[in-house]
């Protein structure tokens, strides 16, 4: 399991994150919710190890970690919220410059892109430059990228953010797919509760910086909860 | 070290695939190179100076004057020589009587504004200038009433004016190399190959001439300026416009003007010299003096010598004389030994000018060092910062953090990509230049070294300010900036000595000015290892500190 215990992030003094601990299992795929400015990149980017936290720690399989740790990082697959890649390259110059960055070389470097790309469905487009995909292939190549290194946790902060219907549910069938046949643990952010209803796992509902409660919509036991939750949701709104 | 060259790789794919960049970080040197080169290759082409005779026969007034220095004594010289001196009602009569010829001179008195006029006598008006002009500070010629009015505005300055037909000695010749040159044929046997003269008629004509660019100086023969190159106690005052508008331009056209004078008035001071001694030799020894007879003291030595000899018969008239006669005989000898000292010493200096290279150096070989140092500034900077910036504007930083890579391996690849590339560029330039402009390469090893370390400095230097900014656009105007402060600061532009203590030091902390300390000196200064070491140091050491400030600032961009 990799969890956050007990994170508090200060930014110019102001609580962006105040003790929240919250943690995914491997196989899991929780999504956290919550309104813009609620913390959900704050805690993602605190378990990438792109943010230090101002107190708390990161655990993995109940030990501490040190999230700047290379050997930590290789570990997880970090997708951010907007489609990083270089314009200029093709979908598998992008891939195969990170792969190789992870240590693959050769055969299995060219293995690992193939079937990347053909997870993420973008065989096809392998060799169009990256500048030039549309915005739902932009953000396969995003998610692909975060897949490059079989990470066991797979962190998406938004990724449907800017996707069409369509292209969303897509994605996220994949991503249900990858936590279900896949065994990574997945978490994803969203600022939809309609996503947190398709990918179906647990969800985690954080406002203001706190954590208001996990819960399993399917489950019998949640689902009045989870209603009151949509209905303060939509009120706030 | 596989994984920098796998960025290197990454990063030279992409530098190639922007056609743009490369051509505004590669092809502008070269292009901004080609002009320099072009316009320093005509450099050391002779100065177009327009020239103004003015010592020539004439019937015109001309009028003269400037700051006196002792105004009692200039009234007696005026006095002395003009004669039926009457005073007259201010400065349009002193005008509308000499222009008239009712008086032959005018002045203008300084104070109460006086003016006076009178016959000069045409045998004495040589006499009289010379004479007046020694009451001066500055004496020039006042090109006309309307100057004049202007000038009469100084509380100290006198003004006078004299009838050409006055001055008999207008358009005398000197005499050089075999013929008998007036003014204007004499700067031009001197112009050689520094200037390239065109004469105009009036000062108007070449005003305009020079307001228009069509000559860089222009250079008024004043009246009487060979009659002052030949007389042995007088001095000529000559007048020079420039166009200071550009003071480069203005610099060359003085030089040039300068260079000629120079070779003028030397000239003039070797033969009033030679005549000099002549006249004592002559004086001593007898003979023809400019077409007079002289005796020679030689001939009374010869006459004391008898002298003596009869006084041996007649001893009290002897010891009354002798003394006398002893020193007649010394003064003889001392007038002899002169004549010796001063034929031997009397040649005024003559400058061989070269460079501690061997030979003189020229606009077109100081243009080298600076175009070297001005691709590796462009290209170096704005590179580095491009390729830093391009990573955090697409986001890729926080993605090759995730990879667990160390922040020193993608700046150290960028460095060495971006030095590479510009150090290849300065050579070509280097080598380009050098052989255009005809310069002999000689310490290609140092000049290697100055431009490899100069160039990977450089480029750090660039990889800070990409670093510090989010865009490629911010960082290539910002690196943009930054090299055209440096390329002011590094000496390339503007001699480092010449700067403020403070700038001086300034500059000693970015490495474009070890770069062209060690280019210049190699080149131009003959300096060696054991000279330049301490620039090639400071490079290194600036290179290091600039990657490693670059290093953590992109490891802070990806995880704060």
């Amino acid at each position: 399991m990799l969890e956050g215990v007990e994170l508090v992030r200060e930014f110019d003094g102001v609580q962006a994150l105040k003790g929240v601990t919250l943690g995914v299992e491997k196989g899991e795929a929780l999504v956290l919710v919550g309104p813009n400015g609620a913390g959900k990149t704050t805690f993602m980017r605190l378990l990438a190890g792109r943010l230090k936290p101002s107190s708390g720690c990161v655990r993995e399989g109940g030990r501490v970690v040190d999230t700047s740790d290379p050997g930590y990082l290789r570990r997880l697959g970090f997708v951010p919220q907007n489609p990083s890649f270089y314009g200029r390259l093709s979908c598998r110059e992008n891939l195969s410059f990170f792969a190789a960055l992870y240590g693959l070389r050769s055969s299995s470097l060219r293995s690992r892109v193939e079937e990347v790309l053909q997870m993420t469905g973008l065989s096809a487009q392998a060799e169009v430059p990256a500048g030039k995909l549309s915005g739902g292939m932009a953000q396969r190549l995003n998610v692909a990228m975060g897949l490059l290194n079989d990470p066991e946790y797979l962190l998406l902060d938004e990724p449907t953010a800017g996707l069409d219907p369509a292209a969303r549910r897509d994605l996220l069938a994949f991503l249900l797919k990858m936590a279900e046949e896949g065994g990574k643990g997945i978490l994803v952010t969203t600022h939809v509760l309609d996503e947190a209803e398709v990918l179906g796992g647990k969800v985690a509902v954080l406002v203001e910086g706190k954590l208001v409660g996990t819960f399993s919509p399917g489950l019998e036991g949640d689902r009045e909860r989870w209603r009151e939750i949509r209905q303060m949701w939509e009120e706030g709104r | 070290m596989r994984k920098t060259a796998i960025f290197l790789a990454k990063d030279a794919r992409l530098l190639w695939r922007n056609r743009a960049l490369v051509a505004i970080l590669v092809l502008y040197p070269l292009v901004a190179a080609g002009i320099f080169g072009a316009t320093f290759s005509r450099t050391g082409r002779p100065v177009p100076v327009g020239v103004v005779n003015l010592d020539r026969p004439t019937q015109e007034v001309l009028w003269m004057g400037g700051r006196v220095k002792d105004l009692s004594a200039a009234l007696e010289v005026f006095n002395d020589h003009v004669a039926m001196a009457v005073e007259l009602n201010g400065m349009e009569e002193a005008r509308m009587a000499i222009e008239e010829g009712r008086v032959r001179a005018i002045i203008g008195i300084p104070g109460e504004r006086g003016w006076m006029g009178g016959n000069l006598d045409p045998d004495l008006a040589s006499v009289f200038v010379k004479e007046f002009k020694k009451t001066f500070h500055s004496f020039m010629d006042i090109y006309g009433p309307e100057e004049a009015g202007e000038v009469l505005g100084n509380e100290d300055t006198l003004l006078l004016a004299i009838s050409g037909d006055s001055l008999p000695f207008l358009g005398e010749g000197f005499w050089v190399g075999g013929k008998v040159l007036d003014a204007g044929g004499l700067v031009e046997a001197f112009a050689g190959g520094a200037c390239e003269l065109r004469f105009f008629s009036s000062i108007k004509e070449a005003k305009a001439s020079l307001s228009a660019g069509r000559v860089d100086a222009v250079a008024v023969l004043p009246p009487g300026l060979v009659h002052s190159l030949k007389t042995l106690d007088d001095i000529a005052f000559l007048r020079i416009l420039l166009d200071q508008s550009n003071l480069l331009k203005a610099h060359f056209a003085e030089a040039g003007v300068r260079d000629l004078f120079s070779r003028l008035s030397d000239e003039a001071v070797r033969q009033k010299m030679r005549a000099v001694v002549s006249g004592l030799q002559v004086l001593v020894q007898g003979g023809d003096f400019f077409g007079t007879e002289v005796t020679g003291l030689g001939q009374l030595r010869e006459d004391l010598g008898r002298v003596r000899e009869r006084l041996k018969d007649l001893p009290d008239l002897a010891a009354a004389v002798t003394r006398s006669l002893d020193l007649a005989d010394t003064v003889i000898r001392d007038l002899d030994v002169a004549a010796e000292y001063l034929r031997g010493t009397a040649i005024p200096v003559e400058l061989h000018v070269s460079t501690v290279r061997g030979r003189p150096l020229s606009a077109k070989d100081a243009a080298v060092p600076s175009l070297v140092v001005l691709s590796l500034l462009w290209s170096g900077i704005l590179c580095g910062a491009a390729l830093m910036a391009w990573e955090k504007e697409e986001g890729m930083h926080e993605r090759v953090a995730m990879t667990g890579l160390p922040a020193p391996v993608p700046v150290f690849s960028k460095v060495f990509l971006t030095g590479s590339m510009v150090a290849l560029q300065a050579i070509f330039l280097f080598l380009l230049s050098s052989s255009w402009l005809g310069m002999p390469v000689e310490r290609p090893g140092l000049i290697l070294a100055g431009i490899a370390l100069g160039s990977f400095s450089i480029a750090s230097l660039g990889m800070v300010v990409g670093a510090a900014l989010r865009e490629v656009s911010a960082a290539m105007v910002a690196g943009a900036m930054i090299s055209f402060v440096l390329l002011f600061l590094c000496g390339a532009v503007y001699p480092l000595e010449q700067m403020p203590a403070f700038l001086r030091w300034v500059a000693k902390m970015f490495p474009p000015t070890h770069a062209q300390e060690v280019v210049t000196g190699a080149l131009l200064r003959a300096r060696g290892w054991t000279d330049l070491w301490l620039h090639l140091s400071a490079m290194a050491l600036l290179g290091l500190t600039f990657a490693a400030t670059a290093s953590l600032a992109w490891s802070r961009a990806g995880r704060s």
